[in-house]
């Protein structure tokens, strides 16, 4: 009896620390960019999400943080199932995300750019804001300090004051890597972070990866199979928005439908 | 800990820094008085003082000339917050000056309030409707969002003429000039008033936008500026931070068109004109979009160039419709010379000349 319900509790505590795709279709007019796609990612694991271009993989991270809706299938964060589902709610759900490309904002130093991502915790309302003294102040200073020590944390301290576009295109990842960070979320997804990167700078992020890994559950989608294959725990094969695949990386590497897939595809660089 | 070498990083993008918004030049006095509110209200109070005093030394006119910049400069500083902070676009701020300035008219004419309860009802009305239409403009992008607004200077001063036993036609409205209290003395004169007024109600906006700008909210009307879809992965609601910028915008122009109001003793349809709007966006252009220090030489560039076409037709003997085009040609100019060589406005202009006489950071100026 007793035992029976250790099982249990085990058992919900288990569901109730994943985010959950299930069965999820996307059609965009004919085109189905998901079909069917389930996937269970877990927390303090490395979970690869990986496909040929056009696969799916963005689409997926889309249907996640609520961008677009999935045709059918359900979503379900930490047990709960999510039924109206928008980009703005995310990270209160503690899931944060970083985009294809850079998403920072250009004309906001680098400072600004991580003290945005603290923004969904404050509490000073419209008008509020005009006034100069009390709960808004003390607020920012908490922001300030909070995405300061994010800042330091990832060796970017030099570049507070900056304007991203001045910055060498392996910083401003970082910045954006900052900027999801900052919250200290359950999940980060993260899309092509290590595109536009050298080797060097490459397995830093692995490093860096497999160090967040022991907080949080990453999904990561990238092209570099020598990254995916270093630090993931499951990878998940998406092919014309269907999941052909999944496993460990080893088992993933020998798979022969994975192999055809990318067939004519170098596999290694983007 | 990092907090010292972070001033210091700060000092050095000083230059940069200081062509924003964000009033990074004032850090030695930020260090001083770490409140914003209690810092900014000692630059108020400082500010307002001098002008009094400075005042009192102009002729009646020049005092006049000044009271009639005042404003142009809320407008111009609404469209600041609205295009530089939040990158919405509006053609229309004319119209939100009317509604302002009739606000400001009727509840002259039908209640005994103060001026100062008066001129914040009219900001607070026209706030409101800027909320309403706010909800339009965030459904809307660029050129859309162009038309609507657009559409808006076209229809207001429409109204007042249509219903004129309310807003008084094509003539439009008379008020009463305020008169200064008995307690300024008997040499004080109304323009001098109007250009005190002027200054206070300046000095409050700015002080209430700079703190805007400086929070939460005002960092989040940026991300919406730059990035949406990074501003909502973020927890930010576009749609909201667009109508509460667009209504804040709408109250800085409405008090505006209040003082306006004010300033002219006379509101009608034909102060209102589409080109009222146009001026105020080259008006900000010129100046500097992005600044509050810009709000100022966008107006004065508005009110001083024509009367400078104006004295400058008389002295050559050219006639009247000579004055008008020219002021036009100048301000077009103007306008074409600082897009394409000074996108900084005047503001910018000013920032780096200051930035190469002090030497410091020569380079970051002149790399703009
Ligand atoms: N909003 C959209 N409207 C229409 N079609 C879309 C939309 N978003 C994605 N698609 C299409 O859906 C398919 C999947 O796109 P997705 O961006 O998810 O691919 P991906 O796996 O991320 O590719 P890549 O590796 O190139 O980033 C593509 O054919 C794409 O053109
Ligand atoms: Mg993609």
């Amino acid at each position: 009896m007793g035992c029976n319900l250790l099982v249990h509790v085990a058992l919900f505590a288990m569901e109730n620390s994943s985010l959950q795709v299930e069965e999820i279709t996307v059609r965009f007019g004919g085109l189905v960019a998901l079909d069917r796609v389930s996937a269970t990612f877990k927390e303090r694991e490395v979970h690869g999400v990986i496909g040929p271009n056009g696969a799916g993989k963005t689409t997926l991270f889309n249907v996640v943080s609520g961008f677009v809706k999935a045709d059918s299938g359900k979503l379900a964060f930490f047990g709960e199932e999510v039924t109206s589902h928008r980009p703005e709610k995310l990270s209160k759900y503690g899931v944060a995300r970083t985009l294809q490309g850079l998403g920072l904002f250009a004309r906001m130093s680098v400072l600004e750019n991580v003290m945005i991502g603290l923004t969904s915790t404050g509490k000073t309302k419209g008008f509020a804001g005009m006034l100069g003294f009390g709960r808004p102040v003390k607020e920012e200073r908490i922001f300030r300090e909070h995405a300061l020590s994010k800042l330091n944390e990832l060796s970017l301290g030099q570049y507070v004051d900056r304007m991203p576009p001045s910055l060498p295109y392996a910083i401003q990842k970082k910045v954006a890597l900052a900027r999801a960070l900052v919250l200290e979320p359950r999940f980060l997804m993260l899309d092509e972070p290590a595109s536009g990167l050298s080797n060097d700078e490459m397995d830093e992020l692995g490093d860096l990866i497999l160090k967040l890994s022991e907080k949080m559950g990453i999904v990561l989608v990238e092209h570099h199979m020598d990254l995916v294959m270093r630090v993931c725990n499951v990878i998940t094969v998406l092919d014309f928005g269907r999941v052909i695949a999944e496993g460990t990386p080893d088992e993933i590497r020998s798979n022969p439908q994975v192999t055809e897939a990318y067939l004519g595809e170098e596999v290694n660089t983007n | 800990m990092g907090v010292e070498e972070i001033d210091l990083k700060a000092e050095e993008t000083k230059v940069k820094k200081e062509t924003l918004i964000e009033g990074g030049s004032k850090l030695s006095l930020k260090r001083l008085i770490p409140v914003p509110i209690l810092r900014n209200l000692l630059l108020a109070i400082v500010a307002v003082v001098i002008f009094f005093f400075l005042s009192g030394h102009l002729s009646a006119y020049r005092n006049y000339q000044l009271s009639q910049v005042g404003p142009y400069v809320l407008a111009i500083l609404g469209l600041s917050v609205l295009i530089g902070q939040n990158g919405q676009i509006s053609i229309g701020h004319g119209a939100l000056m009317a509604i302002g300035a009739w606000s400001l008219a009727l509840l002259q004419i039908h209640t005994k309030l103060p001026l100062g309860v008066i001129l914040l009802l009219a900001t607070l009305i026209t706030t409101a409707i800027g909320g309403v239409l706010g909800l339009v403009a965030a459904r809307l992008r660029g050129p859309y969002l162009a038309g609507a607004t657009l559409a808006l200077a076209l229809g207001v001063p429409d109204i007042a003429t249509r219903y004129r036993s309310l807003f008084g036609g094509y003539q439009g409205l008379q008020i009463n000039p305020p008169s200064p209290p008995a307690f300024l003395g008997a040499n004080f004169t109304p323009q001098q008033y109007l250009a005190v007024i002027d200054v206070i109600v300046i000095v409050i906006a700015f002080i209430f936008v700079a703190n805007l700008v400086n929070s939460r909210i005002g960092r989040d009307m940026r991300a919406v500026r730059d990035d949406e879809i990074a501003a909502r992965l973020a927890g930010i609601s576009v749609q909201r931070t667009q109508v509460f910028t667009f209504a804040i915008s709408s109250g800085l122009a409405g008090l505006g068109g209040g003082l306006l109001a004010l300033v002219a003793s006379n509101v009608s349809p034909g102060a209102f004109s589409v080109t009222l709007s146009i001026s105020l966006l080259s008006g900000l252009v010129i100046g500097g979009i992005g600044t509050m220090a810009g709000a100022l030489w966008g107006a004065a560039v508005m009110v001083y160039v024509p009367q400078w076409a104006t004295t400058l037709t008389e002295k050559f003997n050219m006639n009247q419709g000579i004055a008008a085009n020219i002021a036009l040609a100048i301000y077009g100019i103007l306008l074409i010379v600082i897009v394409l060589a000074a996108p900084g406005g005047i503001q910018g202009i000013l920032m780096r000349l200051k930035g190469l006489i002090s030497g410091r950071g020569r380079q970051r100026a002149t790399k703009g």
